[in-house]
């Protein structure tokens, strides 16, 4: 037997694993193989050393002393009294004590700690925090004042909503599903129908009515709240019956405590551009990647072109799987068209939509185009759908509601080339290729393309 | 004196019994438990290790003691308590491993026996008890939640797997790889230690 396989039964042994069939087998091993023994003295040693550090720690060197006591008989307890004075009252009161800062140092979640928390950070980028406020402590948010000086970041509330915060910026929780903004910016994002969140600033009074919005407050207290997707309610303070219902594409500012004026989004929506991405959920993507801004697409994809970059579109979010949906690439490690197996997405899940597309100038001087990059999202990618007629069959579900996505123009194969193309053995077009991580988080993407455009959508679990 | 012995005795024999022995070896009485007590967590964890049980760990810990306690006359002040203390846990590890109950859990009294730690092999694990704690904090966040969840909460790879959402599989893999990078941090430091020491000696 190789080394590797006894290490695994000495590890079964250790764990409280190991089956009664294997537990004979190492016995049998230990009998009669040095290597077998060496192997488990080796292991044991340091499982020892583990549980007695284990011991300590979770209840601190009396305690741990005084609970290895706790089921002694009755009738030895009298044997006991000088470690009964030694591991009184005070000593386990002192060890649990000890034992919660461990906790906190080793920064595993506890369960106070979870409990009174109100959101935790998803994403951070070079944070600073101002020393006078509050801190976020093991990646938890609580209903505190905090001021970022400098960074940005993600955080998923308790109530379901995706909040982006860019320095700087001062805000502060008052419940799970209520904030403040002091000043700064933020957006958030409601995915699914329970999540709700409410946010106040001087001058006005948000509830998020399922959508993606953002919202910036400048130093002189003049807020403006403009609605990416879906629609928000706002008034102008909690008591105040003058209420606005503001739907996407648009942009509403408060002037001072009274006056509101209404813009279309456009003017404003590039404000957010940095938190966009954040707030959904994509971590990082290569430099040509152009995601696009946040509010409705107000052309045909056709419309946009370019020979350099490639478009990344948010598409229906937080989407309920309720019928069949055909994917091209599945399993993390593997790399279409090559060695891809194609699946189908689990129903009864939530994922969001994203197409990536690349749609070079058409009549342009250059006749081959090719791009490569990578997008890494926050959640796991559930599926990749790059086939033409799988794209249009998944469309009912997740495509955006009127947009032109183009498989009406021209030849109009939306999907990605999976062979060659040689025309009369001459070589013209290589195929494409797309991969996905072995941690089903990020993507990788060669596109190869002459007029007609690439187009994958990408579904990522909510 | 064994356990049931005061019931025979009655609680007042016992008692006076008792008070006898204190009053008779107290200092050494008083000393041995002291040493008892520096030692106990080192010689739970390596009863724990060897039969797998915390109950039983905790009871052969307490027949240790009992033991230990009946026999401070004997212990030499100056002379090696470890050797002596593990000498007498071993002796009581071998007696536990009859019940039917550690049988089920822990490997048979012939295995055990090869696998118990000569007198040589004992060391001392105060230096590297302080070392694996730094080197636990060098461990990649989700291995150090995994060590931490299998040692310090006691829970068992599928629980854990559970918490950290994680397959169980993945999880023995994880406590695996964890407890030899573990195992090779402490061997650095050993080293590194023994060169400084050696450096030192030199000057």
């Amino acid at each position: 037997m190789k080394n590797k396989d006894i290490q695994i039964l000495v590890d079964a042994y250790l764990d409280g694993t190991i089956t009664a069939d294997q537990k004979t087998e190492l016995e049998n091993l230990l009998r009669t193989s040095e290597v077998a023994r060496d192997l488990f003295s080796k292991t044991a040693d340091i499982d020892a050393l583990l549980f007695q550090w284990g011991e300590e720690e979770a209840l601190g060197a009396d305690g741990a002393k005084a609970s290895g006591f706790a089921h002694r008989k009755a009738e030895e307890r009298s044997r006991f009294t000088i470690f009964q004075s030694l591991v009184g009252k005070v000593g386990i009161a002192a060890a649990l004590i000890l034992s919660l800062g461990i906790l906190s140092w080793y920064g595993i979640e506890w369960n106070l700690d979870d409990k009174r928390s109100v959101a935790s950070l998803t994403y951070e980028s070079q944070l600073v925090w101002d020393d006078a406020f509050a801190k976020p402590k093991n990646g938890r948010f609580f209903d505190e004042t905090y001021f970022l000086k400098s960074g940005f970041l993600r955080m998923n509330t308790k109530k379901g909503a995706v909040v982006s915060i860019a320095a700087p910026t001062q805000f502060q929780f008052d419940s799970p599903e209520q904030m403040q903004l002091f000043f700064g910016k933020m957006t958030a994002r409601l995915s699914k129908e329970e999540a709700s969140l409410k946010v106040s600033t001087d001058s006005m009074n948000i509830r998020d009515l399922g959508t993606a919005f953002g919202l910036r407050v400048d130093s002189n207290s003049e807020s403006s709240i403009s609605v990416f997707e879906g629609a928000v309610e706002v008034k102008k303070d909690v008591k105040s019956t003058e209420e606005f219902t503001l739907s996407e594409g648009k942009t509403l500012k408060a002037i001072g405590k009274f006056a509101f004026e209404d813009e279309e989004l456009s003017t404003n929506a590039e404000n957010f551009n940095d938190l966009w991405p954040l707030t959904l959920g994509i971590d990082q993507y290569s430099p040509l990647v152009r995601l696009m801004p946040p509010g409705p697409v107000e052309q045909p994809l056709v419309e946009i072109q370019s020979n350099a970059d490639v478009h990344l579109m948010p598409e229906e979010q937080g989407v309920f799987v309720d019928e069949r949906v055909d994917l091209d690439l599945v399993s993390g490690g593997e790399q279409w068209p090559e060695n891809a197996e194609v699946g189908i997405l689990s129903e009864g899940q939530y994922v969001s939509s994203f197409l990536l597309f690349f749609n070079p100038v058409k009549g342009g001087d250059e006749w081959l185009n090719r791009v490569s990059g990578q997008i890494r999202f926050e959640n796991e990618i559930v599926g990749i759908i790059c086939m033409h007629a799988k794209l249009i069959a998944s469309d009912s579900l997740f495509a955006v509601e009127n947009l032109e996505y183009g498989h009406n123009y021209g030849v109009g194969s939306r999907g990605l080339e999976s062979e060659d193309v040689v025309d009369f053995g001459y070589y013209r077009l290589a195929h494409d290729v797309v991969s996905l991580s072995e941690d089903r988080r990020s993507i990788y993407f060669n596109f190869n393309a002459t007029t007609l455009v690439d187009q994958i959508r990408i579904l990522v679990k909510e | 004196m064994e356990p049931d012995e005061h019931h025979l005795l009655g609680e007042s024999a016992f008692a006076e019994m008792k008070e006898r022995m204190m009053v008779k070896n107290e200092e050494q009485v008083e000393l041995v438990q002291r040493l008892f007590l520096q030692h106990m967590s080192e010689l739970r964890a390596w009863v724990y290790t060897m039969i797998r049980d915390l109950d039983l760990t905790n009871d052969v810990v307490q027949e240790t003691f009992l033991t230990v306690y009946k026999k401070a006359d004997q212990f030499e002040k100056g002379s090696n308590f470890r050797a002596w203390v593990y000498a007498i846990g071993r002796l009581k590890i071998l007696e536990a491993s009859r019940r039917p109950a550690v049988r089920e859990v822990a490997f048979a009294e012939d295995v055990l026996e090869l696998l118990m730690p000569k007198e040589n092999e004992l060391a001392d694990n105060s230096d590297r008890l302080s070392q694996l704690k730094s080197c636990i904090l060098k461990l990649s966040p989700t291995s150090r939640q995994a060590v931490v969840l299998r040692y310090m909460d006691a829970m068992k790879p599928p629980a854990i797997a559970q918490i950290m959402k994680w397959s169980v599989n993945a999880i023995n893999v994880t406590l695996s790889r964890a407890r030899i990078a573990l195992k090779e941090c402490i061997l650095k430091h050993e080293m590194e230690d023994s060169f400084s020491q050696k450096g030192l000696a030199g000057k």
